[in-house]
């Protein structure tokens, strides 16, 4: 008797769950961080609190870094395929 | 010259269904950014096109399960395994044309498929069709990716809210805007991905059946590239009043829950894609808005419009299969042959003039202004 466990490729539909949860997931926290880093900065700055600025600003900067370096390594793993 | 000839007229047709598909599916795509403010509606759409384009070109995984883990080329090689390919087109875009016409967001992966295994079905019966291939990377995949873009998004809008609490709303909404510059690129170039794909699957299908492609041949580069012209171009012209329904009609959303919504359903649809899993975007897209509506609260999401669209999923896979076989009936009654297919091309033609027409009078488009 066929059955759903033995049609369906588990592992394989497993690891594209993961995969897409795992990526949007981090997307998600690594853009919302930049966007808390850069208001911050905003904040602190028109406060004259020229330390926390900056290290918001380095936060911000940082995450921006990442979510291109996400984007593109997403994109690579398609073509590699 | 017959076979030619159909050939000719199945790989039109299918380029017409990638059209109707891009302009169907532009709603996915953009609707969320021009809801929230993030893009123009002009420059959302130009924008979504080239990135369709850009995707068709990164990945042949789920043109390869179209083409043989869907129905059985072999099979139909003994019958009139054109003819059958051209019934299952034609059965997609009406259905396309139908939800279009009454402004329904259902998939036009689903009815692609449901076209193609309703005229196999009524052409060879159940020895066409490659059951496993059917659930398990069709079917199955097909309810899980929603429901995982839903929770997927519910989870990241919640992340977010946490993240950004207690900060001014002006810089939030434009940091927001700015990442709905990139989760939506990244919808449109997955919904290149795996919708451009399916359409190349058809075409190679039709290749592999007519004998012009060996059995488990990758697309021709002529057929990727024809491919993804035709969604750019279709994603180009848009589908207005599906981008309202899409875009306001189900929550009105903030900047956060459109770019949640937009990253989880990119994420989704290019971790199936990278497996050859042929998913609806549309079912992912909108999984992912109610995802992101429903972290908000229940009563943002509006549920008797969601209601529609679920009900137009559920019956896209039957109502596709049951026009793809009525139109194979059709070709079989006009004897086979070149015949059946250009009746109902021109007759398909006419209708499509006479709906485009109607809708038009019944109302203009759906105007950047009312979006």
């Amino acid at each position: 008797m066929i059955t759903l466990a033995t049609i369906v490729n588990w592992p394989e539909l497993i690891e594209s769950v993961v995969a897409g949860a795992v990526a949007a997931i981090t997307l998600t926290i690594v853009v919302s961080l930049g966007i808390r880093g850069t208001a911050k900065y905003v904040d602190y700055s028109q406060d004259n609190r020229m330390t926390l600025a900056y290290a918001s600003l380095a936060v911000g900067g940082v995450s921006l870094l990442l979510t291109m370096a996400l984007i593109v390594l997403g994109i690579y793993l398609m073509v590699a395929a | 010259m017959d076979a030619h000839l159909i050939l000719i007229i199945v790989v039109v047709t299918a380029l017409a269904f990638d059209f109707t598909n891009g302009f169907h599916d532009t709603a996915n795509v953009v609707a969320t950014s021009i809801s929230t403010g993030a893009a123009s509606p002009k420059v959302a759409i130009a924008f979504a096109a080239v990135l369709n384009f850009v995707g068709a070109f990164i990945s042949i995984q789920v043109a390869a399960t179209i083409a043989s883990d869907v129905v059985n080329p072999e099979a139909l090689a003994g019958a009139d395994a054109l003819n059958v390919v051209f019934a299952g087109l034609v059965g997609a875009i009406s259905w396309n044309l139908i939800t279009w016409y009454y402004g329904l967001p259902s998939s036009s992966s689903h009815a692609l498929i449901g076209g193609i295994v309703g005229s196999a079905l009524a052409a060879v019966g159940t020895g066409a069709i490659e059951i496993d291939g059917l659930v398990g990377k069709v079917l199955v995949p097909g309810v899980i990716a929603p429901v995982l873009a839903f929770l997927v998004a519910a989870l990241a809008i919640s992340i977010s809210y946490r993240i950004v609490n207690n900060l001014r709303p002006g810089p939030v909404n434009r940091g927001y805007r700015v990442g709905q510059i990139f989760s939506g690129g990244l919808l449109a170039l997955a919904h290149g991905t795996n919708d451009a794909q399916k359409t190349m699957g058809i075409i190679t299908l039709a290749l592999i059946a007519d004998g012009t492609l060996a059995a488990g041949s990758d697309p021709p580069f002529w057929v990727i590239f024809s491919a993804a012209s035709a969604i750019a171009l279709g994603t180009y012209s848009g589908g207005w009043k599906i981008i309202k329904t899409t875009g306001t009609k189900i929550i009105k959303m903030d900047t956060a829950q459109g770019f949640t919504s937009q990253g989880a359903g990119a994420a989704v649809i290019m971790a199936s894609s990278h497996f050859g899993f042929p998913l609806s975007t549309t079912h992912v897209i909108n999984g992912g808005i109610m995802g992101s509506g429903i972290a908000k609260r229940l009563s943002a999401v509006r549920w008797g419009v969601a209601g529609n669209i679920v009900t137009a999923w559920l019956l896209t896979l039957p109502a596709a299969a049951a026009i793809g076989a009525a139109i194979y009936g059709i070709t079989v009654l006009c004897g086979g042959g070149t015949v059946g297919p250009v009746i109902i091309s021109v007759v398909s033609i006419v209708l499509i003039i006479i709906a485009f027409v109607r809708r038009a009078r019944r109302g203009a488009p759906v105007s950047a202004e009312h979006t």
